[in-house]
């Protein structure tokens, strides 16, 4: 069962990494605003998400993992409405 | 790796942190940048504070709570300072009143 | 959450890190640029606070330094873009800058661990406040030895804090955008426009789900503060998070007027009561012992955990609420 855990947490960690990358490199190469916060509200958000799961399955606890679960979805709403305050800022 | 213990480390850390942010401090002309390096140069001090503190091996409570103490007496002095940036940038900025005149030319040159 | 004494690469590559955004942040060209690379920092080094062992730390940076600090400087930093007419930095401006840090970094990071690798007492005496204090912290009533020494062994240290925050928050009330004069200086706005436009729809929803949770964590890290990491710093902070979170929505609209004036004279007139009550009671002025220490202890903290949001809150309307 813990072989399967620390499994589970090397691939999620390393699929979270590589999102986590792909969004950096969004930002660096993308060339406006909008297309920008698309990289970052959806590449890291779901690389926050993997790094997450990688995180969920060696909790020791359920009080743990359901902390584990609400940083995630609180860094998901957080995205999600400062990138639509930023594109909202754009001037067409 | 190189030998070195984590007291160290954090005591060289905030060395060159705290270097680094004075000169700023002392250089630069804009007010929010020098705002930001006094900032720094605070959380730099208080690096060589805790890596003093982290010199035993339960990290020494004492210089932990005063550390704490710095970061809320840095939030606290830096939200005056940017109290009076704010009054001053206003000042400074000609009014739009309705002689047209802009006032804020003897400010803006002793700035 | 226990240090290491060697520093491996995590450590390493934060104190890279730590560095690099400081320079990156000190010599950037634009206010925002600065603001938003001295979040960074603020990030950076509230995870180095917790890998060294200092979780209340961290927890504080979080919060107050890069919670409060970047809502403050962000805030301003929006409505106040750098004027055209500042004189651009050159190059050599900027490698001169770096290089002079780094040398006075340099020479007192030497002279530290020169200074810090030498106890002054014989070889076998452990170094530093370490062990008096977690002697003496089963007597404060708290078991989480930072609050011990915050509200008990240290207690005149975080009166004298709360003094200063009170200062910072008189500066704050005596700056405070007044209702009635906000329209006659600024070319006849009418008063109905301090308002501020109506937060559109995301927002009002993003702040009615996250404000009851940032609440309940402040309400949990003032409790928690007895055990663990946390307290009325960390507390306050959280609170005035909140107030500053619905503020610049448009959520809500808060002002700076008595009930505020009133508690944030709360936190400093409620540590000079239990000051005074020591010295009643038969014992030192500010000394807390005996059976009641720990129910005295988390009642003050709850003050002062009110007046901390109270002060960071008006000391954020006073600098974001002036007219442009």
């Amino acid at each position: 069962m813990t072989l399967l855990a620390d499994i589970v947490t090397v691939l999620a960690g390393l699929a979270g990494a590589g999102f986590f990358t792909a969004g950096t490199l969004g930002l660096l190469r993308f060339p406006d605003l909008r297309s920008r916060l698309h990289a970052l509200a959806k590449a890291d958000s779901l690389g926050l998400g993997f790094v997450s799961l990688a995180v969920l399955v060696q909790a020791d606890s359920a009080g743990t993992a359901a902390k584990v679960v609400l940083v995630w979805l609180l860094a998901l709403a957080a995205a999600a409405t400062s990138a639509y305050l930023l594109a909202g800022e754009e001037r067409p | 790796m190189i030998e070195l213990s984590v007291a160290s480390l954090t005591l060289w850390t905030g060395a060159l942190l705290t270097g680094l942010a004075l000169v700023r401090l002392l250089t630069v002309e804009d007010l929010i940048a020098r705002l930001i390096a006094l900032n720094l140069t605070g959380g730099g001090t208080l690096l060589i504070l805790v890596g003093l503190a982290a010199r035993t091996e339960p990290v020494d409570p004492v210089p932990q709570a005063l550390a704490l103490t710095g970061i809320v007496i840095t939030v606290a002095f830096t939200g005056v300072g940017l109290i009076l940036v704010r009054a001053v940038d206003d000042d400074e900025r000609p009014s739009r009143s309705a002689d047209g005149r802009a006032h804020g030319h003897d400010e803006e040159a002793n700035a | 959450m226990s240090p290491e004494t060697t520093v491996g690469p995590l450590q390493l590559s934060l104190a890279l890190a730590l560095i690099v955004t400081a320079a990156a942040t000190l010599y950037s060209r634009h206010r925002l640029t600065g603001v938003v690379l001295f979040l960074v920092f603020g990030v950076f080094l509230s995870i180095y606070w917790g890998v060294i062992g200092a979780p209340d730390v961290a927890l504080a940076e979080a919060v107050i330094g890069t919670g409060v600090t970047g809502a403050l400087f962000g805030y301003t930093a929006t409505v106040m873009p750098r004027p055209a007419h500042d004189r651009r930095g050159s190059i050599a401006r900027t490698i001169a800058g770096l290089a002079g840090g780094a040398g006075i970094g340099a020479g007192l990071g030497y002279f530290l661990t020169r200074a810090a690798a030498a106890p002054p007492g014989g070889s076998g005496e452990p170094v530093g406040l370490t062990g008096q204090a977690t002697a003496a912290v089963p007597a404060t009533g708290v078991e989480h030895p930072i609050t011990g020494v915050l509200l008990n062994l240290r207690s005149y240290d975080t009166l004298m804090e709360m003094v200063v925050l009170l200062s910072a928050a008189t500066v704050a009330v005596a700056f405070a955008p007044r209702s009635d004069a906000g329209s006659s200086t600024r070319g006849g706005a009418p008063a109905s426009e301090q308002r501020g436009p109506a937060a559109p729809p995301i927002v009002r929803g993003f702040v009615s789900l996250v404000a009851p949770v940032v609440l309940l964590f402040a309400a949990w890290l003032l409790f928690a503060g007895s055990t663990q990491p946390g307290g009325a710093f960390q507390a306050g902070a959280a609170l005035a998070a909140v107030m500053i979170l619905v503020q610049t929505s448009g959520v809500g609209r808060l002002r700076i007027g008595p009930a505020m004036i009133c508690l944030l004279l709360l936190g400093v007139l409620a540590f000079i009561a239990v000051g005074l009550g020591g010295l009643v009671l038969g014992d030192a002025w500010l000394l807390l012992r005996g059976e009641h220490a720990g129910t005295v202890t988390i009642a003050l903290e709850c003050i002062l955990a009110v007046t901390i949001g109270a002060s960071l809150a008006a000391v954020f309307l006073a600098s974001a609420g002036r007219r442009r």
